[in-house]
């Protein structure tokens, strides 16, 4: 079973070579560099990975998709899965075997990483614990999915289902607030959905550069731009 | 008509601007379609300010007797329908701009020899 692990970083030269060494062991290792102004490209390079480069900052659901277009379209490689993580350190990557083995099992096209399920939710910030619940059930709510955890960065994608939706990553209207957006267009493509718990290891290095209500206004935009949206329901398998 | 100082003032203000509009025109900096839109604005404003009396049709339908409040709503009007545009503009520029760094930096990856080696050399499975 091929492997591809996909992680989006933007001014993580420090944290990003023991994250990418802890990986290429067993997976092969993508990484888009999102315009990062400092040796992030040359990092990911020398520690084993294949680097795609955004010469500007986009944001981190472009660099997503870019990532994900850059796998299906490797000629030479064709993989099952791929799993997405933070380049922060922040996932575990002893954990990506959950993932699989959830999809594998209960032969699901998407797995998403639940902080919910994880142990570790009672000690998040505030903030997570007020708004990841709200956000969580409008999801939930606008795609029949059940999730508890719909926020967290760390998925795994199933290659064959994501090769059959791949015009929905060209039309995405807020790719800079993805989770909404993809769930909502992953749900109306009939793609199923489950959860494994996890649990958030500290960052490696610095701070995370989401502003609350930037944030927060960027995920109810994306949702409404998404229900408005007049291509909403023609990408359906 | 009466002429003051801020009515002539306006109307020469809005002369100057349309031949700005002209230049750039000729100069292929501006659309023509833009250029259309702003000459018939600054137009409009050089002739209400030289004929108010030329507004009082239009006040009628609105139903409005102050002038002054007539024209501020109008410019207000009018400038919320242009940052509307510009907004909706600028987004679907935004969003063009992201996909070609997109499409750039996976034209750059396919054609980079280091990770063209990397993908045929380093296959893993999982077990």
């Amino acid at each position: 079973m091929d492997i591809a692990i996909l992680t989006a970083a933007l001014n993580e030269e420090v944290s990003l070579p023991p994250l990418i060494r802890e990986l290429s062991r067993r997976y092969d290792v993508y990484v888009v560099d999102d315009g990062s102004s400092d040796g992030t490209e040359q990092a990911a390079r020398s520690s084993g990975a294949m680097v795609i480069r955004h010469s500007l900052n986009l944001g981190q659901g472009y660099a997503m998709i870019t990532g994900i277009k850059a796998i299906l379209s490797a000629s030479c490689r064709s993989f099952d899965y791929i799993v997405y993580l933070d380049a922060d350190g922040q996932h575990d990557p002893s954990e990506v075997p959950l993932f699989i083995r959830k999809a594998e099992d209960e032969g699901l096209d998407v797995v998403v990483g639940s902080r919910v399920l994880g142990s570790d939710y009672k000690d998040s910030p505030l903030f997570r614990r007020m708004f990841l619940p709200l956000f969580t059930a409008v999801i939930n709510r606008l795609t029949g999915y059940q999730l508890t955890d719909a926020m967290c960065g760390f998925r795994l994608f199933r290659v064959s289902s994501l090769r059959k939706i791949l015009p929905v990553f060209d039309h995405m209207l807020e790719p800079q607030y993805l989770a909404s957006e993809m769930f909502i267009r992953f749900a109306k493509a009939g793609l199923s959905v489950g959860e494994v718990p996890v649990r958030l290891r500290p960052r490696l290095h610095g701070a995370s550069r989401k502003g609350l209500f930037r944030y927060g206004y960027g995920i109810i935009r994306a949702i409404i731009l998404t229900l408005s949206d007049r291509n909403y329901r023609v990408y359906t398998r | 008509m009466k002429l003051t100082t801020m009515t002539i003032l306006i109307a020469v203000f809005s002369a100057v601007q349309i031949f700005r509009i002209i230049v750039r025109i000729r100069q292929e900096k501006i659309g023509l379609r833009s250029a259309l839109m702003w000459i018939f604005i600054w137009l409009t404003i050089g002739f209400a300010s030289i004929f108010p009396s030329f507004m009082d049709y239009f006040m009628q339908i609105a139903q409005m007797v102050d002038r002054m409040i007539f024209i501020l709503l109008l410019a207000v009007f009018i400038l919320f329908a242009l940052v509307f545009t510009l907004t909706w503009k600028l987004e679907k520029l935004q969003r063009d701009h992201a996909k070609m760094i997109q499409e750039l930096a996976l034209l750059r990856s396919r054609s980079d020899p280091d990770d063209t080696e990397k993908r045929t050399s380093t296959a893993k499975s999982f077990p």
